[in-house]
């Protein structure tokens, strides 16, 4: 019988090993297993290392830039010069002969400082001075590149993050951030031609500053995607540094050909970027806003002229008034597929006329707050969507106890519903005899059912609602054709009120494809061993 | 539908059933409506079995894109499918290759996930011990390739 000793194909092991693709601990286990196991592994190892060096606790980084070493041609061992290195400090790269494998042609996704940090590493490890503007370091983030650049051909994403968050850059403790200002590697005109290949470009923090970023901004002229954060208001005790930052950003934005996917998190929002982002009116799909302090004499007048804009995300903003969002209301999108206002408080009016504008392209819309909140008046809301979207797969709402009506409008005229998330307005309500009805209704295309609500109900109501889900119904007057909901997963959050009663009725009841359950943040399997777990969890974390 | 197991087996199962293997389903729309048996060499009678069990318990699962699995993640195996996967490891390993050749994209995530929590957490010896897998490396390649990947070696 055939077994794992005789090893699987390759893409047999690849689909294994995508498993640990975060997990360089794992992986680095199947890089030792044998020769073939080696041979798949390190191919996603080294797909992001400067990533994966983010995660580790110990300073790993110079040995990283040891292998890469070894990676070098004679040649261009030869032009780093040795004779800048201390022979017995150069011992280190000697060891190594001829390396496994082609280290550097498994490169994928590139991040800037990381790199930069873990040569100085190598060079402190190694005794070499690394003042300012230490040439030998110079030299091997050099060389380094113009191996990046000839082996590594299928780059994808850049990160260039020229700040550093002091809790996650454990792997990273020789951390200077004087040091980054001072190199200048991108003259190199093989170097530029490997950069500009590039479709995926993250800069955050202190990248005005960098000597190379306005040679970036001149490579990378056909990026799809692009994610920002700018520095801090008050860098360097003035404004002056955002501002140059905004204004260097805006440039860059402009000068690009196909711009599809634009994020901007973590900081202010200024209006140079707007007026930058029309310039790529004609290609932008996708527009995120995560973690963003707006300010009312900012208003987002271009969003509109995006109109091929098929997904629109705003999560947890600052600030975002009505006039902010006002010229959206003016002139809606038509072609939108997802509409987010995640935790931000959305003007009624705002909403609507993007769902009015865009109607049976929408695919998804999710407002509201997960958690508790007072605020009412979404009804009119819900009856927009159950008129307007029928082609409506995700929904996640505020439904208050006024709007029970409106939810079952939904579920009666949006039939390819996949996941159904219900917002609370922070208000305790008993659903016990809203629930049987909900399972009469619910479209067969329901995956994921969460309840972030308040919600309330007793077991025999769980019950009802269960038995309800799977009825045999008539179809158009034909045959009795069976119906069941192919719920898979089924989320309390606010699960206080669950007691074993409950439990043992979703063991019981529930429908064939009905897989887990989740209370709180912690998912069940829907089983005997399944709810003793629940029973227990609920024992000790719920009081 | 009729298939035919590599040991000449047959198996009659239904044609829903039968599409959970885009191969299948692409061969039964190319063919149309035919009697004849269609062949597997690649697949054992006993595995193909198993694969049918998991077709029929699943026939009514929607159909999930290749986009959908952007991250993936090993610790959502249910109760039946875990069931399903407790058999020995050649079997496992025969289903694997079975699921990537009919091209059962469900059935090759759950089984590589099955393989995949086997493997966390191990180190290289241990996991060649669970997968009597012998290793070929000689002394100084393991040693070279133990060197190279040093930087990942902590956690």
């Amino acid at each position: 019988m055939l077994a794992m000793s005789q090893s699987p194909p390759s893409e047999v092991l690849q689909e294994i090993f995508h498993y640990f693709d975060d997990d360089s601990y794992d992986l680095h286990s199947c890089v030792l297993v044998n020769r073939i196991w080696s041979a798949n592994a390190v191919q996603l190892l080294w797909n992001k290392p400067f990533h994966l060096l983010l995660n580790k606790k110990f300073n790993s980084s110079h040995h990283l830039i040891s292998t890469y070493l070894s990676c070098l041609d004679p040649e261009d061992i030869y032009n780093l010069d040795l004779n800048l290195i201390p022979q017995q400090n150069f011992i280190s790269l000697k060891k190594f002969i001829t390396p496994t494998f082609n280290y550097p042609s498994f490169l994928r996704h590139f991040a800037y400082l990381s790199m930069i940090v873990s040569v100085q590493e190598w060079c402190v490890i190694n005794n070499l001075y690394v003042g300012d503007g230490s040439p030998i370091m110079q030299k091997i983030i050099l060389a380094l590149f113009r191996l990046f650049a000839k082996h590594s051909s299928g780059l994808k994403s850049f990160s260039f993050v020229m700040d550093m968050d002091i809790e996650i850059n454990h792997g990273l403790s020789y951390y200077d951030d004087k040091l980054q200002h001072k190199i200048l590697i991108l003259r190199d005109q093989i170097i530029r031609q490997w950069l500009s290949q590039i479709k995926d470009f993250e800069f955050a923090g202190d990248f005005a500053s960098d000597k190379d970023f306005p040679v970036l901004m001149q490579i990378c002229r056909h990026l799809i995607k692009m994610e920002i954060r700018l520095p801090d208001f008050g860098y360097n005790d003035d404004d002056e540094h955002y501002d140059s930052s905004a204004e260097l950003t805006a440039r860059f934005i402009e000068s690009q050909t196909e711009l599809e996917h634009f994020i901007l998190r973590d900081c202010h929002y200024p209006q140079a970027l707007g007026t930058a982002l029309i310039s790529q009116q004609n290609t932008l799909r996708y527009i995120q806003f995560c973690d963003i302090v707006f300010d009312k004499w900012c208003p987002l007048d271009w969003l509109p002229k995006c109109f091929n804009l098929e997904i629109l995300e705003f999560c947890d903003s600052e600030s975002l008034s009505p006039k902010v969002l006002s010229p959206l209301k003016l002139a809606p999108l038509t072609k939108l597929r997802s509409i987010t206002f995640k935790e931000d408080p959305v003007p009624i009016d705002t909403l609507e006329s993007l769902i009015l504008a865009s109607k049976s392209n929408l695919e998804e819309i999710i407002f509201g707050w997960p958690e508790d909140c007072k605020q009412d008046g979404y009804a009119h809301i819900l009856n927009s969507i159950s008129l307007n979207c029928p082609n409506l797969v995700r929904l996640g709402a505020m439904i208050g106890p006024n709007e029970i009506g409106e939810l079952f409008g939904i579920l009666k005229s949006c039939r390819r519903l996949k996941y159904l998330h219900i917002y609370g307005n922070g208000r305790p309500f008993d659903v016990s005899g809203i629930l049987p009805e909900l399972g009469k209704i619910i479209p067969r295309t329901l995956i994921e059912l969460n309840i972030s609500a308040r919600w309330r109900f007793m077991p025999d109501s769980l019950k009802q609602f269960l038995k309800n889900c799977s009825l045999l119904v008539e179809e158009q007057h034909e045959v009795f054709k069976e119906n069941e909901v192919s719920l898979k997963n089924f989320v309390i959050c606010i699960c206080d009120f669950i007691n074993d009663e409950h439990l043992r009725v979703l063991v019981k009841h529930s429908m064939k494809s009905l897989k887990f359950f989740s209370l709180w943040n912690k998912k069940f399997t829907v089983s005997e061993a399944g709810i003793d777990k629940a029973s227990q969890w609920l024992r000790k974390s719920v009081v | 539908v009729k298939l035919t197991s590599s040991e000449g087996t047959e198996f009659i199962i239904d044609r829903k059933v039968a599409e959970k293997s885009v191969l299948l389903k692409n061969m039964l729309e190319d063919v149309g409506e035919s009697d004849m048996a269609i062949p597997l060499p690649n697949v054992t009678g006993p595995i193909l079995n198993k694969v049918i069990d998991y077709c029929t318990h699943h026939r009514d699962d929607p159909f999930v894109s290749q986009e959908d699995d952007s991250k993936k993640v090993s610790d959502d195996i249910d109760d039946w499918d875990a069931e399903f996967c407790k058999v020995d490891q050649g079997t496992l390993f025969e289903l694997i290759l079975s699921a990537n050749y009919l091209d059962i994209k469900p059935l090759l995530d759950l089984t590589c996930k099955t393989v995949a929590n086997m493997i966390k957490g191990k180190t290289p010896d241990e996991i060649r011990k669970t997968f009597n897998i012998t290793n070929d490396f000689t002394p100084e390649e393991e040693e070279h390739v133990r060197k190279e990947n040093e930087w990942c070696e902590e956690r």
